[in-house]
């Protein structure tokens, strides 16, 4: 690589830079060319450009030049019983540029007596200031209220939301009923968002947490205990289905289990619209270490869905990555030094949940998908980035190498080897789940906005850099399908509608006393009793 | 045939090249009887009346003994047959080929009573010594796990003496089966006979709904008892048995539904397990705001039924979302019977197994789905006794018989006769499919679900389909539709028949061997089954008293000839002699083997052990230390009251902004770490 003059990188040519000799990779394709960057966006991709002089340049020869990944899935500002992670924006963030990743998507948190809008401000204003690199947010939905529709309105029309979580675990906390599920699905589908859901069954959960602590199974092994995978299976099923019965496109935040992964294939089989996440944690590693006599090493990896202690479930979950049957990854990158997990030291359910991963993402997905040859790199793209994008409508901004796209580049060497370590990751978390973990390939150069921020593992970053992105709502990419399903289904109704008017006209000789005068063989109760049915009927179903 | 063979051997023999010449002698070495190491052990055989030439399955021509050219061995060694054997020959032609009957067979074909003293008497209208008294002579024993031919004597209600040459008193009434099937009789799973509801009750009382039952070939009923909500299940109990201790022609027992939860209802379970003979119990995930139970629920449910030893039935249907589906329905119009299987589609059903499944194998408790009505929620069951789960699953039916596409007629009051919870699938193929799991064995029985409102009762939701009481017929009709569906069609032979309508219901609700199967000391309910009989199901002649048949112009092969119970004939020659109030009730006992072996097994494995840690003695963050500083922007449209953990500034960060690059741990003031000396480190405390 060459410079102009290490000092001056920063201020001078810091918009200008051209990336000679790489191999550009996309989803669809790979072609060696050459890429100049202005402003931020990528202005000229081709052979022989013509740039002004005197700017910087990268050399990339034998080199990958991928559109910047994407984490779908972080949790930088979490408040957990008063305490907020060890990796805030600018932690978290710096250590996602170091891996590869040029663009967060940050789920917000209302705590308790916090309207949505409100912690909507309270995170922009956080990731304004601490953010590296773009970021955009998700909203939680921890809490039914009759003014929900409005709050859901007001964020996905003035404010650039357009993803929703709700929580399918977290009892009497942040926990939906089946009803309120269907309400807020039925929103987000008008709104044309999309609905994501924390899918474990909650009652069941709370159920298994206190026997477990009855059995006086208290440490980290007693979190995984109390959530098996079919109590996450089961939820990733009714979320299915209520997602289909309201036609609202769905998407599985942090799938963790086979059980789970294999649902959500099934049901993309059957031609719903659901999308999976995994995220790192549940890709790199396995939920054996629960079991650890180091309660530090088995705290640190408490996250729910937990890590599964099944070994072969990263390996399934990368094949179906693989296969296209899970779409996205994730990090959930949720940091608690382990002074703050020991707040759960004597009682498992108070740990604070959350694992890292939002360094190592792009690391671990090519090394256990690319490397091993499960999925070649235009895959690799495909779900580390360009999927996200497309799902939450950033796309072609983001995820994708092309002229007119935002300058998030990394320039990736698949040579690269890479041993996982707390010692040398850029977390204040002091454990590092994937601690040991070898991983051949890794980021050389990463470009945010058009300036390089991490080179040779050297940082340059700027807290508050980074930028909001909004999005806008009806994705294509989700809902096509979604509007030709609304159609379709509108037709039919009306249809067996006009059908049911039709048919209404013999009724007129079928005996229709609402007060059932007589049982015609003789039951004597019915005709004794005033005709209160009617009435609870009406209390029965219609409430 | 065995002569000439040997002729042809002996004929061969001396072309035989000599290596090819068996040591010795050539000809057939004569079998050891006694001592050999093939040899069964001796006198094995000596006092067994069973005839185990009659036990070569599937060849009824092949047997000697019984056809009519048969040796002299057969009617000479028989007293009490003399004279007979040509008719029963002839029957036994019959039997083979259905229609054309041989000319020379005068007689009907089928069955004969006859009673030994002359007299024809066919109920207990004789002297009682007589009536209890039965003999069934040449019938194919069917039970679920083999075939065999052999005469059955009955005595007191209980099957005596099973086995060919039987040495039976004098003066017993006789049944000629001549050569037709002998089954146990029916088990109904699930009936609604009698229930209230809303004011009303279902027109077929245990009386009526218990005779349609016999006519049927079904001779013991499980009935549900569905308390109203909130009120005591035991009470429920005994007015249930109030009325079918009237009226009950044939044998029942009880289910009991569980519509709230609360702890005097477990105290309530716990004494209808041990004391009033009930082991399994119904919990609805339908019915939002009137039957259905939560999650929550469900497992307290489960893990109690669990320990006590019952099954936990389930009612599976997501009733929160058809809550949902309802109110749109009928926002948008559709007020008719077809909203009624429009607001309750197939996945609702399917989600609801998964999950009562999925609580089930978290409490170790047995499950059983009643009513398995589409083809998803027979899957789902198939899927999860593949990965080891204890399920059964239970057709009806309705949903083996018919498929729900008659929502859509434009007769109201057929479309309302279909409603029933959950819907019958309008896809027309479903009935097939079901049918195809129960001969597999992924699912194990069926059931009925009789539960008959008269039209006039049903019109109560002429506007409004989400007040039609729901329910459908088909406990007369069961035995002969799943002979017609599956027997006939070649999915199913005829003892899995047998295990399907009876005795894996007798297995599971821990009723065997007492019913279920035909052997010494088992109870006398037995169907002289006939395969070819053709019928037509249709309200004019059924038994029940609703005025529309949900199978109406259904033709359905395979009918009871005679339906006995209690060791009395309670139908014959298409007559029916039933005794209201003669059914008695059967108490179930917990912990049916069964059901409850593997539980038990589990139950040992699955201990859970923490791990030993020792104490940890790192830093703990001080949670006491609350945020200072003003509150954060409150909002003032507030959730629902949810009080909760400390309010957390949000605008107090962690985090100061020094722009450092470095590595370093950054931590606000605000947080107090206790750290111990040497600075950070990973904590351990290796026990």
């Amino acid at each position: 690589m060459s410079f102009q003059g290490k000092k001056n990188i920063p201020r001078i040519t810091s918009d200008r830079l051209l990336i000679k000799g790489g191999k550009i990779v996309n989803d669809d394709q790979s072609f060696y060319a050459d890429l100049y960057v202005e402003d931020g966006l990528i202005k000229q991709i081709g052979e022989n450009l013509i740039v002004p002089g005197g700017i910087k340049t990268i050399d990339a020869h034998g080199l990958m030049v991928l559109p910047g990944g994407v984490d779908v899935h972080t949790r930088l500002q979490m408040p957990v019983l008063g305490m907020t992670p060890a990796d805030d924006f600018c932690q978290g963030t710096k250590a996602a540029l170091a891996g590869g990743t040029t663009m967060i998507l940050d789920h917000v948190f209302p705590d308790t007596g916090v309207s949505l809008l409100a912690a909507y401000e309270q995170w922009r204003e956080r990731a304004d200031s601490g953010a590296c690199c773009d970021y955009s947010l998700h909203v939680d939905v921890p809490r039914w209220h009759e003014s929900i529709r409005e709050e859901l309105e007001a964020l996905v029309k003035d404010k650039g939301v357009n993803s929703f979580l709700v929580f399918m675990a977290y009892k009497d906390r942040y926990q939906c009923t089946d009803g309120q599920m269907y309400e807020i699905f039925s929103i987000i589908r008008d709104l044309g968002a999309l609905a994501q859901v924390h899918a474990e069954n909650g009652d069941i959960v709370e159920e298994e947490q206190k026997r477990l602590l009855e059995l006086g199974i208290t440490g980290p092994e007693g979190h995984v205990l109390s959530r098996p995978e079919e109590v996450e299976a089961e939820a990733v099923y009714r979320a299915i289905t209520i997602a289909k019965q309201a036609n609202c496109p769905l998407y599985v935040t942090k799938v963790m289990s086979k059980g789970a992964a294999d649902m959500v294939a099934q049901a993309k089989r059957r031609g719903v619209v659901v999308f999976g996440e995994p995220i790192t944690a549940s890709l790199g590693t396995d939920g054996s270490h629960y079991w650890s006599k180091n309660w530090a090493k088995a705290a640190a990896f408490v996250t729910s869905p937990p890590i599964n202690p099944d070994p072969t479930t990263a390996d399934r979950l990368t094949s179906l990555l693989s296969s296209g049957d899970l779409q996205v990854t994730g990090s959930a990158h949720c940091t608690f030094t382990t002074a703050q997990k020991a707040v759960g030291k004597d009682n498992f359910t108070l740990i604070p949940e959350g694992t890292n991963g939002i360094e190592e993402r792009m690391s671990v997905v090519w090394e256990k998908c690319v490397a091993s040859g499960k999925m070649d790199e235009n895959e690799f793209v495909a779900v580390t980035s360009t999927n996200a994008a497309k799902i939450f409508n950033i796309y072609p901004r983001k995820g994708r190498v092309a002229v007119g796209s935002d300058a998030d580049l990394v320039i990736w060497n698949p040579r690269a080897t890479k041993i996982i370590s707390a010692k040398s990751h850029n977390l204040n978390v002091e454990y590092n789940i994937f601690e040991g973990l070898e991983c051949r390939g890794a980021p050389t150069v990463v470009v945010s906005q058009g300036r390089v921020v991490m080179e040779d593992g050297n940082m340059f970053v700027t807290p508050g850099a980074g930028r909001f992105i909004p999005r806008k709502t009806f994705p294509d990419f989700v809902y096509k399908r979604i509007k030709a399903r609304n159609r379709g289904l509108r037709r039919t109704t009306t249809l067996r509608d006009a059908r049911h008017r039709r048919s209404w006209r013999p009724l007129a000789d079928v005996p229709t006393s609402p007060h059932c005068p007589r049982c015609p063989r003789g039951t004597p109760r019915a005709s004794g009793v005033p005709p209160t049915g009617r009435r609870l009927a009406g209390a029965a179903h219609l409430t | 045939m065995a002569s000439g063979r040997r002729g042809w051997d002996s004929s061969h023999e001396d072309d035989l090249p000599v290596y090819l010449a068996r040591p010795g002698t050539t000809d057939q070495v004569p079998r050891q009887k006694y001592g050999g190491m093939f040899c069964n052990v001796e006198g094995a055989f000596e006092s067994k009346t069973l005839d185990f030439d009659a036990l070569s399955v599937g060849q009824r021509g092949a047997k000697t003994p019984r056809s009519s050219q048969g040796s002299g061995r057969g009617s000479g060694s028989r007293p009490g047959v003399e004279g007979d054997t040509p008719r029963r020959g002839q029957g036994r032609e019959e039997g083979r080929e259905p229609a054309p009957a041989s000319p020379a067979s005068p007689a009907p074909a089928g069955v004969e009573i006859r009673s030994a003293t002359g007299k024809e008497v066919l109920q207990n209208l004789g002297p009682k010594d007589k009536s209890d008294r039965l003999l069934i002579k040449g019938g194919r024993i069917v039970n679920d796990d083999q075939s065999f031919y052999a005469d059955i004597y009955m005595e007191d209600g209980l099957i005596k003496q099973i086995g060919d040459n039987l040495i039976v008193p004098g003066g017993v009434k006789t049944i000629e089966a001549n050569g037709k099937m002998v089954i146990p009789g029916g088990i109904d799973v699930h009936t609604h006979f009698q229930m209230p509801y809303k004011g009303m009750t279902t027109v077929d009382d245990f009386f009526q709904g218990t005779k349609a039952a016999l006519a049927g070939g079904t001779t013991m009923i499980i009935d549900h008892v569905v308390p109203e909500p909130e009120a005591s299940l035991t009470e429920a109990y005994e007015k249930w048995r109030e009325w079918a201790d009237g009226k009950s022609c044939c044998d029942y027992a009880l289910h009991v539904d569980i519509t709230h939860w609360n702890d005097s209802v477990k105290q309530e379970v716990q004494n209808l397990i041990k004391d009033k003979g009930v082991n399994s119990f119904m919990v609805y995930m339908a019915y939002k705001d009137l039957y259905q139970v939560s999650n929550t629920e469900l497992y307290e449910i489960f893990t109690c039924l669990g320990e006590l030893g019952a099954i936990a039935q389930v009612h599976a249907e997501n009733g929160d979302i058809i809550a949902q589906e309802q109110t749109r329905m009928l926002e948008m119009g559709i007020t008719g019977p077809e909203g009624h299987v429009l607001s309750r589609p197939e996945e609702l059903e399917a989600e609801a197994v998964f999950r009562a499944i999925t609580i089930a194998s978290q409490t170790n408790c047995p499950l059983y789905v009643t009513k398995v009505m589409s083809k998803s929620a027979a899957d789902i069951i198939s899927q999860a006794r593949k990965k080891g789960n204890v399920v059964f699953g239970e057709p009806i039916t309705a949903s083996l018989g018919t498929d729900g596409t008659h929502y859509w007629s434009k007769n109201w009051a057929k479309a309302a006769a279909f409603v029933t919870s959950p819907p019958l699938s309008p896809d027309p193929t479903t009935p097939d499919y079901i049918n195809s799991l129960l001969a597999s064995g992924d699912l194990q029985l069926s059931g009925s679900a009789h539960c008959t409102f008269s039209t006039a009762q049903k019109a109560i939701g002429k506007d409004n389909f989400t007040a039609i009481p729901e329910g459908t017929n088909g406990v007369e009709e069961r035995m002969s539709v799943i002979w017609d569906k599956a027997v006939a069609t070649g999915k199913m032979d005829e003892n899995q028949f047998v295990a399907v309508t009876s005795t894996n219901a007798a297995k599971i609700f821990n009723l065997y061997p007492r019913k279920g199967r035909i052997s010494v000391g088992s109870d006398s309910d037995l169907v002289i089954w006939d395969p070819d009989a053709v019928k037509i199901v249709s309200a004019k002649n059924h038994q029940s008293a609703a005025e529309y048949n949900i199978f109406e112009g259904l033709e359905l092969r395979g009918a009871p000839l005679v339906v006995i119970c209690q060791g009395k004939i309670m139908l014959e020659d298409g007559n029916l002699h039933v005794t209201q109030g003669a059914g008695r009730f059967i108490p179930c006992s917990p912990f049916s083997d069964y059901v409850y072996k593997r539980i038990k097994a589990r139950r040992k494995m699955a201990d859970l052990h923490a791990v030993p840690r020792g104490m940890y003695d790192g830093p703990v963050f001080d949670l006491t230390t609350t945020p200072k500083g003003g509150t954060p922007v409150g909002s003032t449209r507030g959730s629902p009251t949810r009080p909760n953990p400390p309010v957390r500034n949000l605008h107090q960060s962690g985090f100061s902004l020094s722009g450092t690059q470095v590595d370093e741990g950054v931590r606000s003031a605000s947080k107090r770490i206790v750290a111990p000396p040497g600075g950070r480190s990973n904590i351990t405390s290796l026990s």
